[in-house]
């Protein structure tokens, strides 16, 4: 898949052999009169066609000379016969095709080199990963490199399917421009999350969820900030047996062992800052747009058990504070964003109504790795009716907190959950309310499928709006 | 038109329910196809191989230690099998223990009973009905001919309680990870012979070992009887528990079929010791039901708790894979007044004095430095001395350096080198 992916990587999309004619700057790009002039005749890096300065001018006629004749030393009578007059043929060459790397994106402004984003991505990720991976086994568990390293290594191994997938859509033509009305998550939603057991006897409750994701949009869409939280829990009680034979009930079925009902919230706040594009203004990259986030949060789940006849209540607060992070637009339907903090718990644990919430403790670090792709509905958009997105999302969240982490092989207990999705928002035709659907699943420890369904309102401060 | 398609999406709808609720309602039993990966069969195979009906017509269990039915129930404390003419059975741990044996017959059998991994200071309940035989070789190992009368029974009840044998102030050997290092693991046993022997010069005794799992690299059958073969030379008991390493094997429980159980509790000279199965990278739920009764210290002074999978990672990188689940073992054992967890999985030697919850402190312990590999730079091999002295329980480091190395001075973490005694 991913040497597939990089394969077409390489092809790219193609580049348009003439000049096309420039859009108005997508929603999610940054206001083009910041921008300087992209296509800069005497830059090296000038995007696009070559500019008509570096075509080479038409052949000048033999006699086309513009010396005055007074000044030419040979005699007159040495002169040769007049040449007959020849009508000069311009001598065209085809325009030059940048490289494969240096082409920006068409109908995108300003520009966008997503093939030369994309290989960075995965060259990043793939150092990153090997790196994280090649660390953990040398420097072994001995030198603590555990943790940090197997954060980065998901993130790495998200960055080089991100790149591989975009590569993949890229060449198949759904590269750009930004589509409007971009996926993000519903100010109001609610989910559901997939129960049931396969055991006899036993139960595994569905989980509903609401959750709020209200947004400031700044001025000049230099950012945003959105409050997000959730609160859910379980509609029921887990119900496990106690497989043992010899605590079988008279019938012979299996005795309780253990019945848990649990409740969650989780808060905080995600903030998002541009950052000029391009970063350097004397040598331009066109590498994409990068977005500087901060996402501190909350995580809180208390748990009612019964441990055999004993009733208890397991409270866990887990705390992220300083979980910073960045975004890379690698191109106007695809982003990476990577957020990375410390993590701080309160553990607390008791009889119920005698619950002491424990003193914060370091805990394993926090990290998330997500891969964006917008996908147009076009079937719908083009008929006329309400306008239609979709969006793909895979990523890393290197945290147990709320379930099992993945385990590879003899990687047990070290890695977080991969979480997958697929949104699509559909928005009635001038209507400034849309409802979005989302189908997802987190993976560890199994296949946790999940569904959610929200209201999308206009974000704060939008001037749209 | 309309109402034709309407038709068919009732239909479509209609299927796709039917599917779903036919698909819910096909449960099965816990673990009636086995899968050994699961922690909750490994809890199944271990009940099950602590009691066997021998070809004599007398059936074997073994039984908590207050047990006097024996017909009531069995424990998972041990292993038993027969192998031609002799029943062995495993002991799990250097507690109390007790074996029923029942004889529905109308003849008196008499068999031949091995008794594997009992402490040499132990003694067995006297009873006219067992006779100790002679052994050779293995410390830790009793012959007997156990007689058990028509349509009754004979307990064999033993341990170091009723040999009187527990000083006030006695040790344990903790450590993890031995997983491709045997060459080293018997260095390490060597050492633990000098330790019983250190002890008993000091006036105290080493009750045993716990070792905190990853007893192979890839739980192949060939590595457990190598692993085997090295205890049969030890000098004192080995409590094991599985680690991720020992459970790979999803058709075949190779880990209980040949140390026994990976979820008990033992008293051993005034400390309560719960060894808990975390191979899955956690607890099988309904051993988490067992909380409770697992943690709970009766009358013992001191308190621990002994996994693979440290409960408390901190930034070691190798945790639980449910952190819930962690979060609930450490809470109950906080709860209980659990002193000390002792762990390995992460290849290093590390403590945590005071980690904060249920509104107290819990110690916790990694020391999986058997001999699995550790990463660059020189390794630190050996085991971690537990002392056991007035309420109080000291650890110190006894490292087992590779031949040719040149021990440590220092350890990387606030447990100190032991001195030689």
């Amino acid at each position: 898949m991913l040497v597939f992916g990089a394969l077409l990587l390489l092809l790219g999309p193609p580049a348009p052999l003439e000049p096309v004619p420039l859009e108005p700057a997508p929603l999610e790009q940054p206001d083009a009169s910041v921008i300087p002039d992209a296509r800069e005749p005497d830059s090296p890096d000038a995007p696009g066609p070559a500019p008509i300065e570096a075509l080479p001018l038409p052949a000048q006629p033999a006699g086309g000379s513009e010396q005055p004749l007074g000044h030419d030393p040979t005699p007159a009578w040495v002169a040769p016969p007049p040449p007959e007059l020849i009508e000069p043929q311009p001598i065209v060459e085809p325009p030059t095709r940048p490289r494969r790397t240096k082409r920006c994106l068409p109908e995108v402004d300003p520009c966008m080199r997503v093939m030369s984003s994309r290989l960075l991505l995965a060259g990043l990720g793939a150092i990153s990963a090997g790196a994280s991976v090649f660390l953990i086994f040398q420097a072994g568990d001995r030198n603590r490199i555990g943790d940090p390293a197997m954060a980065i290594a998901g993130a790495g191994v998200i960055a080089v399917g991100a790149a591989s997938i975009g590569g993949i859509v890229g060449v198949l033509g759904d590269d750009g421009p930004a589509l409007p009305d971009r996926i993000t998550p519903p100010t109001f939603g609610l989910s559901v999350g997939l129960g049931g057991s396969d055991h006899t006897d036993e139960t595994v409750p569905y989980t509903l969820a609401g959750s709020f994701a209200p947004t400031w949009s700044f001025p000049r869409e230099s950012g945003r900030l959105r409050l997000i939280g959730s609160v859910g829990g379980n509609l029921g009680d887990q119900v496990e047996r106690d497989p043992r034979p010899q605590t079988s009930n008279d019938d012979g079925t299996f005795g309780s062992g253990l019945a848990r009902r649990g409740w969650r919230f989780d808060l905080g706040l995600d903030l998002a800052v541009r950052l000029p594009y391009p970063l350097s203004q004397r040598r331009p990259a066109w590498l994409g747009q990068f977005e500087l986030r901060y996402k501190p949060m909350v995580f809180f789940a208390r748990d009612a058990l019964a441990l055999g006849d004993e009733p208890r209540v397991s409270q866990r607060v887990a705390l992220t504070p300083l979980n910073w992070g960045l975004r890379w637009h690698l191109s106007p339907r695809q982003r990476f964003t990577f957020y990375l903090g410390p993590r701080w718990d309160l553990n607390g644990y008791g009889e119920p109504g005698g619950v002491a919430p424990g003193q914060p403790t370091a805990a394993p670090i926090y990290s998330e790795s997500w891969f964006d792709l917008d996908l147009p509905i076009r079937k719908f958009a083009s008929a006329g009716r309400p306008a239609v997105v979709g969006q793909y999302t895979v990523g890393y969240v290197h945290s147990r907190f709320y379930g099992a982490g993945m385990n590879l092989g003899s990687v047990v207990g070290f890695l977080g959950q991969v979480v997958t999705q697929f949104a699509i928002r559909v928005r009635p035709l001038g209507s400034p309310i849309a409802y979005q659907l989302e189908l997802g699943a987190r993976v560890g420890g199994g296949l946790n499928p999940f569904v959610r369904v929200g209201l999308v309102l206009p974000n704060l401060g939008d001037a749209k709006s | 038109m309309t109402r034709a398609r309407n038709h068919t999406t009732s239909r479509i709808a209609a299927l796709a329910l039917g599917l779903t609720t036919s698909l819910t309602g096909c449960t099965e039993t816990e673990c009636a196809t086995p899968d050994y990966t699961r922690a909750e069969c490994r809890v199944v195979a271990e009940n099950s191989f602590a009691r066997l009906k021998s070809s004599s017509g007398v059936e074997l269990r073994f039984q908590d230690p207050d047990a006097t039915d024996p017909s009531a129930s069995y424990a998972a404390e041990g292993i038993i099998v027969e192998r031609g003419s002799a029943v062995h059975a495993r002991v799990a741990h250097m507690g109390e223990f007790a074996l029923s044996l029942r004889n529905t017959g109308n003849q008196a059998r008499t068999l031949e009973l091995e008794l594997s991994n009992v402490h040499p200071l132990a003694t067995l309940v006297a009873s006219p009905q067992i006779i100790e035989q002679p052994v050779v070789g293995a410390e830790t190992t009793r012959q007997l001919l156990v007689t058990v009368p028509a349509r009754g029974h004979t307990w064999v009840r033993g341990g170091l309680t009723q040999a009187n044998a527990c000083p006030p102030v006695f040790r344990l050997a903790v450590l993890a990870d031995i997983q491709t290092n045997p060459t080293q693991f018997a260095l390490i046993i060597e050492r633990i012979q000098k330790e019983a022997n250190l002890a008993e010069a000091a006036g105290e005794l080493l009750a045993g070992v716990l070792v905190a799992g990853d007893l192979t690299e890839s739980s192949s059958e060939d590595e457990f009887r190598v692993f085997q073969d090295l205890l049969d030379t030890a000098a004192v008991p080995f409590a094991l528990t599985p680690g991720n390493h020992d459970v790979y094997e999803s058709h075949l429980p190779f880990y209980n079929q040949n140390f026994g159980p990976g979820n008990y509790a033992f008293d051993v000279c005034g400390a309560h010791i719960a060894m808990l199965d975390t191979g899955s990278g956690a607890i099988a739920e309904s051993v988490l039901g067992r909380l409770p009764e697992l943690f709970d210290p009766g009358d013992s002074e001191h308190s621990l708790a002994v996994m693979h999978h440290p409960p408390y990672a901190g930034l070691t990188g190798g945790g639980w894979s449910r952190e819930d689940l962690a979060m609930i073992t450490l809470g109950e054992f906080a709860h209980q007044g659990g002193d000390l967890v002792i762990a390995g999985h992460a290849h290093m030697l590390r403590e945590f004095t005071d980690i904060s919850v249920a509104g107290g402190t819990v110690r916790e312990i990694i020391a999986g430095t058997a001999g699995a590999w550790q990463g660059a730079g020189q390794p630190i091999y050996g085991y971690v001395r537990l002392t056991f002295e007035a309420g109080e329980i000291d650890a110190c480091f006894v490292e087992v350096p590779p031949p040719g190395a040149l021990p440590h001075v220092n350890t990387p973490t606030t447990i100190p080198v032991c001195d030689e005694a």
